[in-house]
Formats: C-alpha cells, structure tokens, sequence
C-alpha cells in the first residue's frame, strides 16, 4: 500500500532535517526501511549533521520513499505494510508557486512552470505534513508569544494557500491526516499545548474551512537536533515522533 | 530588452532590466534542481543553467560557489544571469561570448551587445567559420533531432561541457529553446532539468547521448538538422555564413523562404530541399 504525503513548508522551516530524524528513527527502531532510491541523499546529509554543520538549502524536490512495516506507540504495536512517499521541497520554490497562485489557478495550462510543479505535488494527496518555524523571529521580539505570532506572519499565507491548492486540485481530505508540527523546539521551548491556542486564533479562517470538510488535524512540536548526541530513544519519545508516526500510520 | 541579474540561492536578486514576476523565480531558477550535497568542500564548484521564465524570458546563468552562507551558517550558491527574450536572442546565442561577460562581471550590458556584435558567431563570419568547421553533421544533426522530439536527454560529456551547450545553445530554433531547462550540474539525486549536461547517467528514461563515443541510445534523426549543418559548413556564395544562419533560422521558424531567397536562384536547391524537410518536422 503506497500513501503520498508531501511535507510543505517555507525556506529554512526545518524540512530536510524532520525528514532525516524521521527516516533515521524508522530505520533504527527496525519499523521498516529508507527505500534504495533515496538512501544516497541521507547519506550525504549525515556527513553535515555528524558534523554538526548546517545542512545545505535544499534546491528541487527530492522524492523520498519509507517502507513502513510497524509502529509501536503507548506500549501498542500496529502492523502495516506501507510504502510513505514524501518529498523534500524546497520551500522557496514552495513560495514562489503560492505568490504564483492568484492570476493563474483558473488556467493550469498556461500556468508558470514553478506552480504548475506545485500542483502536480499537491493533487492527489493522501495527507499533508505542514512544517511551522516558530522559533526563527525571537531574537527580535519582546517575548514567546509576539515571537510566535511574528512567525505566522510570514508563514501563513504560503502554507495556508499551498493547502487549500491541495484541496482544490486534490483528492478529497475528508478524514485525511493534516499535521501541523511546530519544529525547533529545542529553541522555543513551548510544548504543543501552550501553541495551539495562539495557531488556532491566527489560523482560523483555514482551520475552520479545513473542519468543514472533516479533514483530520492534529499539532506536534518536535526538535529534529540533538539526537546524534543525547540518549536515542528517549530523545525520539519525549519528542513525540513515535506518536507522529503512529497517528500518520493509522489514518492512511 | 535583456536583463542581468546577480543572485544567491533562495535570498536576494538584484539586477537590471528585471520584471517584477521575474524577481521570485529568480530566486532558485537559475540555479541546478539538484546540486551536489557536497558543493561547498569542491574546489571551484562552478555551472551553467539555462531555463524558461514565467514571463516568457529565458535566464541563462553562471552559478559558483565562494564561500556565501546564510544566517544560519548554511552554504550557498551565487549566480550572475542573463535574462532574455527571443528578440535578443542573436546577442546571446554564442555561449562563449555570454559566458566570458558574466564571469568577467565588470562589463555593462551594452558592452555585451558591442562584444556580441563584433565576436559572435552570429555576427563575424570568421568566427562562425570556426564554430562550425569542427560539426560533425550526422552526429550533431541526430544530437539536435534527439533534442527536438524528446525535449529530454542526458548528455555525457566530462570533459567539454561549454563545449556541448554552446553547439545546442547555439543551432537548436528558438521556439524550443524557449521551453527547455538545460543544466551542467546535477547532485546525484532528486529532479533533473530537461537536458543534463555532466558526467552522470541520471536513472531517468531518456534519451542518453555520449558526446565523446558520438553515439546515441534511444536518439531520433531528423534530415532536417543534418541538412542544416551541412549547409553551415559548405560555402554557398552569395550568403556569408552569418547570413545564411539567420536564414535558416527564419526558415525553420516560419517553414517557408524570405522573399529575398526566392529570387536567388542559384543556391536554392540546396536551402529547397532543407525547406521541405523542416515542413516534415512536427
């Protein structure tokens, strides 16, 4: 069973790297395996993070395939024979083609070759995975929450606009996952709970027309540094991917 | 109106001669889909790139790597480009005048036009002469058909890639010019332009062309492009070979003789019989 979700975000949100946590925690808990075709490009990411040197910009979109065989979460083991296609994309490609969206959605044919990708992308999705930096403007805020508020800002018209894309050229979302993750936790510190209510007042408008169509939201705050050098497993699970995973894996 | 630009990846243009919608694309355009990870321990990391704008442009750039990071410390790459439309084309169809502008960076644009009229091939004799002494037209006219019908191919040239794209660059119509991403660098994996100039076989099905061997795997030939070689290198008085290139372009753009050719009987079997092979073309 093959599930597409893409994993959308703006540039320097922290996509490759949540990518890379994610494929290293499946493979080393042995819940399945990084397919052939895209373990040459982990490879060469972990050069940079063994380093503890920033991973280069991410350019195109590299597809990235996980064969997943089971999920182990809350003392429960969930069997599964799933192939999760994603991709890594470059945000400001990602940017560039939601700028590109208004004088040209009503005409695919004629539409410039950045949003044309992005459309192709964003149909047929099983689910979407959206990256949240929320940490990237509190050097220059008063406190978390203006910091927090200042990083919807610039984020939420890519992010909003590349879903409802999805809705629009995709395949129906009811029920389909939607996960919020709020990455870099390791610099703003705030859990989910103390997040969601200021996403949810700011994110409104899209968060209610996404619960009009049943669609299947859920938030996590997650850090994808630190695991080379702290204890695995206990970095993975107080983070919270283990619930991820299994939240994804169950409702594809 | 041409356009220059000087870019670093994913964070700031500036230029001139830009159009408002152009300014975002420029931003990752201009640069490989796919660069290799390890682009900044290379020595020199340098390429070209040339593809299509939304406003209907091309951008044709030199992307380097000299030590440029971001904020966060993350490597990036730079790019001084040319943007065009195919009313400029002839100033930059010569790949070797437009390539020594962009990495020679103190010259205007208007130095651009003076060095491409005085040098280009497009514009002296003598150096179309020397550009297209060395064509082997049955392997240039099936790498050029192979281009044309697939729109798609992987070039492995490792030693002479300026050399490669500045022959398609230059002899493939402008209309498919137009539509075409052709890059020089490509990282391993992950998306590739239209065309791949490098020394790697990308796992796509695709037409393969090894430049060196002169062979092609999965290649198309269309006489239309062996005949237009053919008539470039032979000497066909009273056309000097610049002239005669425009012709055969304006031939293959509009698949019919100016009025000028008609009257000129004496070369016209040759320029006749490219004529209806271009009208076969689809």
């Amino acid at each position: 069973m093959r599930r597409y979700v893409p994993i959308i975000g703006t540039h320097r949100a922290g996509k490759s790297y949540f990518l890379l946590t994610i494929a290293n925690f499946v493979s080393r808990k042995k819940w399945g395996v990084v397919d052939e075709s895209c373990r040459p490009y982990f490879h060469s990411q972990l050069e940079y993070v063994l380093r503890r040197e920033p991973l280069p910009y991410t350019a195109g979109k590299i597809p990235i395939k996980l064969h997943i065989n089971m999920i182990e979460y809350g003392g429960r083991i969930y069997k599964t024979n799933l192939t999760l296609a994603t991709g890594d994309i470059s945000g400001t490609e990602f940017e560039t083609a939601t700028k590109q969206i208004g004088y040209s959605i009503s005409n695919l044919k004629d539409a410039p070759p950045v949003l044309k990708k992005f459309i192709n992308i964003l149909s047929n999705v099983d689910g979407i995975i959206a990256i949240i930096d929320i940490a990237r403007e509190l050097k220059s805020s008063i406190n978390k929450t203006d910091a927090v508020l200042k990083a919807f800002a610039s984020q939420i018209a890519p992010v909003a606009k590349g879903i409802e894309l999805a809705m629009k050229f995709g395949k129906k979302m009811k029920y389909k996952p939607l996960f919020f993750v709020f990455t870099k936790k390791d610099i703003h510190g705030m859990d989910v709970d103390e997040i969601v209510p200021l996403f949810e007042k700011a994110w409104a408008i899209l968060l209610r027309a996404l619960e009009e169509k049943y669609v299947n939201i859920k938030y996590y705050a997650t850090t994808s540094v630190g695991w080379t050098n702290t204890n695995y497993d206990s970095f993975f699970i107080g983070q919270g991917f283990d619930k991820l995973l299994y939240d994804l894996v169950v409702s594809l | 109106m041409i356009g220059y630009a000087e870019i670093i990846v994913q964070e700031h243009v500036e230029g001139e001669n830009i159009y408002p919608q152009e300014k975002n694309e420029l931003l990752t355009v201009p640069f490989p889909l796919s660069p290799p990870m390890d682009f900044p321990k290379r020595q020199n990391y340098s390429g070209i790139k040339i593809a299509p704008l939304s406003s209907g442009r091309i951008v044709v750039s030199w992307f380097f790597y000299d030590g440029t990071k971001d904020e966060d410390g993350r490597p990036l790459l730079r790019a001084r480009a040319i943007i065009a439309g195919t009313e400029d084309f002839p100033l930059i169809r010569d790949l070797k005048i437009l390539l020594d502008f962009l990495r020679s960076k103190q010259q205007s644009l208007d130095q651009l036009e003076v060095l491409a009229k005085k040098k280009s091939f497009l514009f002296s004799n003598i150096a179309m002469e020397q550009f297209v002494r060395e064509l082997d037209e049955n392997f240039i006219g099936r790498v050029l058909s192979t281009i044309y019908s697939a729109k798609m191919a992987d070039i492995l040239a490792p030693r002479n890639e300026e050399h490669v794209l500045r022959v398609i660059f230059g002899l493939l119509p402008a209309n498919i010019l137009r539509n075409l991403s052709i890059c020089t660098s490509w990282g391993g994996f992950g998306e590739v332009e239209d065309i791949l100039i490098s020394n790697i076989d990308t796992p796509r099905k695709c037409p393969k062309i090894n430049w060196d061997k002169k062979k092609i795997k999965g290649g198309t030939k269309l006489d239309a492009f062996v005949t237009l070689i053919e008539i470039l290198k032979v000497d066909t008085p009273p056309f000097p070979p610049t002239k005669k290139f425009n012709l055969l372009n304006y031939i293959l753009r509009e698949r019919e003789f100016p009025e000028e050719l008609e009257k000129i009987a004496k070369t016209i079997s040759m320029f006749d019989e490219f004529r209806k092979k271009v009208r076969k073309l689809k």
